[in-house]
């Protein structure tokens, strides 16, 4: 029986992103027993790990749709196990696959998913000369909104 | 020494408070005593003593909406301003002096609220009042552009409001027609440049690659399908960012410009 190559390698790859994932859990169990509890008084300043949750359907008829279900698996992968090891700094206020979360649940699958690709083609360090100067929070990053043109 | 200070002037507001109750007993208003109260930013202290006129029947209901409408808006909160304001509309448009002060931070406010103040304004009030007519102009300007020319208004606003003239004139179907021709090139119409050159390079790039595969692999391969399929989204997302962003420039430049008049007229304070 043949075995393609492609399956082998990403396997071992994913094998390796799970094993690195729990280590990571693990050093952050450590920490928040260790350090967090004896030197830090009020816990709720300290950001603990928290598992990112799945994509909440706004009508429960949605639940027998695959779509759904492929969409929502594949950004909790992202957010749960890839994103994790990345550690990357966003320079919008809502991260992309965040924000396509959020907007998958507002447009609908075909046009969220395009609203949040979008932004993901949009972030690169040229972008912040795109927007007005109102858009930038304290923190220096781009307020953005799903749909600026019914909330703002 | 410092809580001396401190117990000082607690001493002398508590003085002050109960000299302008018992003036305020006489049905006349303490316009200084307000204003110290937002000067020093005494922001429970101004609820407490408006409450406490409310509860002891101290003056007419009017003059109580009339008291919160300016302490909403103080304190930046539209639309519980709003909703006193119409209560209070009569005494209100007599205080020509918040008036202004209102419009200017209208500016500022949501689309809906903005509306709901500009559109309740009297024209001889507004014909009155040199400032108050000016600011209206930006909010009317602001809503048609293409009926104003950059020239009547302050030099600093000048720049903004021609940018925002511009992205008026753009259209959605010259965008959407570009960027189905050339990825990016309905941004480069939308004056996004910077996006255009990244668009471009990311369609390069992948397209590229589902080129390479499909002439190596052929259609039916699952890498050169997984490859088409990303320069599908690519290109798609490409078309509908553009379709959306024709609309959505046209809000940021018009909130920008906006802006930048509130905190041009900003320097207006009101004197008692």
């Amino acid at each position: 029986m043949k075995v393609p190559i492609w399956f082998i390698i990403w396997t071992v790859i994913i094998c390796f992103d799970v094993i690195a994932q729990g280590d990571n859990v693990f050093e952050k169990l450590v920490v928040t027993n260790n350090i967090i509890d004896k030197h830090f008084e009020d816990k709720k300043q300290v950001i603990l790990y928290k598992r990112r949750s799945l994509l909440k359907p706004d009508k429960k008829i949605k639940i027998l749709n695959p779509i759904y279900w492929v969409s929502a698996g594949l950004i909790y992968l992202y957010q749960n196990v890839i994103s994790e090891q990345i550690q990357s700094d966003c320079i919008y206020n809502v991260s992309c696959s965040e924000y396509m979360k959020q907007s998958i649940k507002q447009l609908g699958f075909i046009e969220g998913a395009m609203n949040g690709w979008y932004q993901f083609i949009n972030c690169h360090g040229w972008a912040p000369g795109v927007y007005p100067e109102y858009k930038f929070l304290p923190n220096g990053k781009i307020n953005n909104v799903i749909d600026e043109r019914i909330s703002e | 020494m410092l809580l001396m200070k401190e117990y000082q002037n607690n001493y002398y507001l508590v003085i002050f408070i109960f000299l302008n109750l018992f003036i305020g007993s006489s049905q006349t208003s303490s316009y200084t005593f307000e204003q110290y109260l937002i000067n020093q930013r005494l922001k429970t202290d101004h609820w407490t003593y408006i409450h406490f006129l409310e509860k002891n029947h101290l003056t007419t209901e009017d003059t109580i909406h009339f008291y919160k409408a300016r302490y909403y808006l103080n304190y930046d909160e539209d639309t519980l301003f709003l909703k006193h304001y119409f209560k209070s509309k009569q005494l209100f448009q007599k205080d020509s002096c918040h008036l202004i002060k209102a419009s200017i931070s209208a500016l500022r406010w949501s689309k809906k609220s903005q509306e709901q103040w500009f559109l309740s304004l009297d024209t001889d009030l507004v014909c009155k009042e040199f400032k108050l007519k000016e600011i209206n102009k930006i909010w009317w300007s602001g809503n048609k552009p293409l009926n104003f020319s950059a020239e009547e208004f302050p030099y600093p606003l000048q720049k903004d409001f021609l940018v925002l003239q511009k992205s008026v004139k753009k259209k959605k179907w010259k965008s959407v027609l570009l960027s189905v021709v050339v990825p990016g090139l309905g941004q480069y119409y939308l004056g996004q440049k910077q996006t255009f050159y990244i668009i471009l390079l990311q369609h390069l790039l992948v397209g590229g690659m589902a080129a390479e595969s499909i002439y190596r692999l052929g259609y039916k391969n699952i890498y050169s399908i997984f490859t088409i399929g990303v320069f599908g989204t690519f290109y798609f997302s490409n078309i509908y960012g553009a379709y959306k962003e024709t609309d959505q420039i046209k809000v940021r430049y018009k909130k920008q410009f906006y802006i930048d008049a509130a905190n041009y007229y900003n320097f207006y304070n009101c004197q008692y």
